[in-house]
């Protein structure tokens, strides 16, 4: 599972029918730290998460069990990210890493 | 099944519901020397380990065998790691092989133990035999 910042959502009127009332997120994966780290990726939302939230993506057949029996979906949210603690960090650092978190959760 | 540290956790109050309970862990893949390789992922611990510990997982449709069926797991610790322990090739012919860098490979970690054997004269015949016979197919490896 991959830590993953909601940039955006799509829009897609003709689609599968497995995939009709899911909601699909854009999402870029992220560094602990909160950085990007790769490209784009469309994936099903199945927690209700929203842009800007930081999130906990799957991939493969775990999706594919996420996103709804025999669904065609190979990438799905599965969590919102609350905290994110690093071993390295002490009480004090580790704080910057919270507001990043907390600020996702705090516009839900 | 890969290698990797413990370098922190994550927290998730809303979450899947079959995750509902699961620790996840930050997790930093490693080589054999314990040195960072790629990018950090999370995990789903099924093994109880801890931050700072290095463990081993697994991806994939397997990962989540390690759990109940239902769990959405693509990365799943399955086991702590007390002790690395990596064969080295000691043989100084191997490097001197005149193949491809596939001469370097499995074969010729084969090929270390039996030519250390080599200085007693009476077992000098085999220990070459083996030490001809292995580069022969690791340079056929080489050249396809």
């Amino acid at each position: 599972m991959l830590l993953a910042r909601v940039v955006g959502t799509v829009v897609a009127t003709r689609k599968d029918d497995r995939l009709q009332g899911r909601k699909l997120l854009v999402c870029r994966p992220v560094a602990p730290d909160g950085t990007v780290d790769g490209g784009y990726v469309v994936a099903v939302d199945t927690v209700g998460a929203g842009v800007q939230e930081t999130v906990l993506l799957v991939s493969g057949s775990s999706a594919r069990m996420a996103g709804g029996k025999d669904s065609p979906v190979d990438s799905a949210v599965v969590g919102i990210v609350d905290e994110v603690r690093l071993e390295s960090e002490s009480d004090s650092s580790s704080n910057s890493k919270r507001p990043a978190a907390v600020a996702g959760k705090s516009k839900h | 099944m890969m290698l990797a540290r413990v370098i922190g956790t994550v927290v998730c109050t809303v979450k899947y519901p079959t995750l509902e309970g699961r620790k996840l862990l930050l997790l930093q893949p490693v080589n054999k020397d314990g040195v960072p390789r790629g990018k950090t992922l999370v995990g789903i611990d099924a093994v109880g380990a801890g931050v700072g510990e290095t463990v081993y997982w697994c991806r994939g449709r397997e990962a989540a065998l390690a759990f109940d069926h239902e769990v959405v797991s693509d990365a799943s610790i399955v086991g702590i790691v007390d002790e690395i322990s990596v064969a080295r090739v000691s043989d100084p012919r191997a490097h001197d092989e005149p193949g491809s860098p596939a001469a370097t490979g499995p074969a010729c970690t084969v090929v270390g133990p039996a030519s250390s054997l080599a200085p007693p004269s009476t077992v000098a015949p085999p220990s070459s035999r083996v030490a001809r016979e292995h580069p022969a197919p690791s340079q056929k490896r080489g050249r396809r």
